[in-house]
């Protein structure tokens, strides 16, 4: 078994950017923080095995999802509309389309333009077929199209 | 322009990590206080018959290290066996075997084998030498945890149940923190690989298995691995009031050598599954550092705790497959447990009536999933049971009337159907939403009331699945059945 030191290592190397991602996935920072150490609790309870898997941080990643999914425990997550800004947000505009996305497709955006993770890699995290996730890429990227489309100007113009 | 989108959105995503500036996660430490509260109301503990005969076994073989175990593992009992209902007739036994039961006078002890003269005939040590490169090193050990491992004195282990390392065997230790790794390969007189990797393994579990602060948690067999290989996993002390020690031992032969591997450390907590890799870089190095091929296509079949069955009066391995649902091969242990770690309710926002506070006397539940598999698809089934039939009855009604009315923004909750047998009756439904689907139905028979829930997800080859309303219905149909005995 990996120990405790080990977990700890990958905690602080990982959590920041899984609460990161859970942040743009969920739309909710205080959802976020709940089911992104929900997830680091369960990976401990296995970390066995967890620390075996190709990444563990995609292992995390996904059972902060399901957290949120409320697949876990579904008395522990109840599924909630979030039509309130985020207070305090600086992407309001951001955080209130992604909101309005499918949770699959919010999943993928996220996983594809802040994980980093190409169609195939997100096929396999997410167990959607290839086509599936680049059509839900494609959904996505349509709907955040407009929010984000000031910052298209090239370097040197409006925004950047 | 799009590649400046995707740019852009890159950006913006990244933008907000800004929104996180005041936000602290609770820690590591946080994490593992909350998992170990979990188990600790998870686990109802229990010694089951087969290791305790293993531990018999053991006992009897009189190894002279043993006296350095700790008490000896107590008889079991019968009543601590759950009554099972084999899943097939023709299923393997599963209770770890102490077979092959070595033989105490055919045992020879570590330190002892070279004093018992040529087995074979042959005249002077036949034991073979333990070749150079036989042993895991450091990067084998630190691989990419990216832990700052070094090495260590080999032997000596300050890990519970770590043997003595043997006279004529070879071994390499390393630590970190509170860790620590002990790789012993040792070789063995002609034709006594496999007694010896037995007696091992028998001491090792009759230590582990010993009481008190020393708690055997899991053993597999696995195959695939050299000529024969094992998994343990125990606890033991140091102890604090937080943490015990843990340790996974990578058990295996191959030809005339055993190799054992312990890995250990303080922890909080336990509940995973133990990984092949130490067994099969160990077997990849002895047999490269000797010129063998050895096969290593690891495969896990555990011992201990033995699986659970089918269980009277639940759902079935099989009725779970027969409704499609294959990828789910084991049901656990059941558990009473109704404070804040265990199930208070039924754990669905679209059963919103709470059974206890409806007069259940107890609301037990009992979780199907693959143990090899983590967080992958798993059903819940409860069972509410009443002081007597019109108090369940009048429960199940106003659950199904509260289920029927149950609505939230963004859900789709659709009644799929009713099922009634001899003595039954109950209720399902689906529940859609941008989260994905639920399936669930409750049935009451008797003084009792049964809840099974699912959540669809897909398949661990990533096929995407369904549980029709018709499936639905049947499964509910044979927890009917199963529920009547």
């Amino acid at each position: 078994m990996r120990g405790r030191a080990e977990f700890d290592a990958f905690y602080d190397a990982t959590s920041r950017r899984v609460l990161h991602q859970m942040y743009a996935m969920t739309g909710n920072l205080a959802d976020a923080r709940e089911c992104t150490q929900e997830a680091y609790g369960r990976a401990w309870r296995r970390w066995s095995a967890v620390s075996q898997t190709a990444s563990p941080e995609a292992w995390v990643r996904t059972t902060a999802w399901l957290a949120a999914a409320g697949r876990w425990r579904p008395t522990t997550w109840r599924v909630r509309r979030r039509e309130e800004p985020e207070p305090g947000s600086s992407q309001s505009d951001l955080i209130a389309v992604l909101r309005q996305l499918p949770a699959a497709q919010r999943r993928v955006v996220v996983l594809r333009y802040l994980a980093g993770l190409d169609v195939d890699e997100i096929a396999l995290e997410t167990g959607t077929p290839v086509g599936t996730v680049e059509a839900r890429l494609a959904g996505a990227k349509a709907a955040l199209a407009p929010v984000i489309a000031d910052d298209t100007v090239p370097a040197g113009g409006r925004r950047e | 322009m799009n590649s400046r989108l995707d740019d852009a959105l890159s950006r913006r995503l990244a933008g907000l990590d800004a929104d996180l500036a005041g936000v602290a996660l609770p820690g590591a430490a946080a994490a593992r206080r909350r998992a170990a509260q979990r188990t600790r109301h998870q686990v109802t503990g229990g010694v089951l018959a087969g290791v305790a005969v293993i531990a018999a076994g053991v006992l009897a073989i009189g190894d002279p290290e043993l006296t350095a175990t700790p008490e000896p593992a107590p008889p079991a009992t019968d009543a601590e066996t759950p009554t099972t209902v084999p899943t097939t007739p023709t299923d393997e036994p599963t209770t770890p075997p102490a077979d092959p039961s070595p033989d105490p006078s055919q045992v020879s002890s570590p330190d002892t084998g070279t004093d018992d003269g040529d087995t074979d005939g042959g005249g002077g040590d036949s034991r073979l030498d333990v070749p150079p490169g036989a042993l895991l090193d450091l990067a084998d050990v630190t691989g990419d945890s990216g832990a700052d491992w070094a090495e260590a004195p080999p032997g000596d282990s300050w890990l519970p149940c770590v043997p003595p390392v043997p006279s004529a065997a070879k071994a390499a230790s390393f630590a970190v923190g509170n860790s620590r790794f002990d790789h012993i390969v040792e070789p063995t007189e002609p034709g006594t690989a496999a007694d010896r990797l037995a007696a091992l393994r028998a001491q090792v579990t009759a230590c582990a298995d010993g009481g008190g602060d020393y708690d055997l948690i899991q053993v597999w067999e696995l195959s695939g691995v050299g000529d024969e290989a094992y998994l343990l996993v125990w606890s033991g002390p140091p102890t604090t009031q937080e943490t015990t020690t843990y340790v996974t031992a990578s058990l295996a032969r191959s030809g005339g050598y055993v190799s054992a591997v312990f890995r250990g450390g303080e922890g909080q907590d336990y509940n995973g599954v133990p990984g092949p890799d130490d067994a099969v870089r160990a077997i990849e190095r002895l047999c490269g550092a000797i010129g063998t091929d050895c096969p290593v296509t690891p495969e896990q079949n555990r011992l201990y705790p033995e699986p659970e069955g089918d269980l009277e009066g639940w759902l079935t391995i099989d009725d779970l497959a027969e409704i499609g649902l294959t990828d789910i091969t084991e049901g656990g242990e059941v558990s009473d447990n109704t404070d804040e770690y265990g199930w208070t309710d039924y754990g669905h926002v679209g059963l919103p009536r709470d059974p206890l506070a409806d007069g259940a006397e107890s609301l037990e539940h009992r979780n199907y999933a693959d143990p090899m598999e983590p967080g992958g698809s798993a059903l819940d089934q409860l069972r509410a049971r009443f002081p007597d039939a019109d108090t369940a009855r009048a429960h199940y009604e106003a659950l199904v009337t509260a289920a029927d009315g149950f609505t939230q923004p963004g859900d789709v909750i659709e009644n799929t159907g009713a099922v009634s047998g001899d003595g039954y009756e109950g209720m399902t439904w689906r529940a859609e939403s941008e989260y994905g689907v639920f399936v669930y139905g409750a049935l009451l028979r008797g003084d009792t009331v049964t809840v099974v829930l699912h959540s669809i997800a897909s398949h661990s080859d990533g096929q995407p699945y369904d549980v029709p309303p018709e499936q639905m219905r049947r499964l509910l149909d044979l927890a009917g059945q199963r529920l009547g005995g």
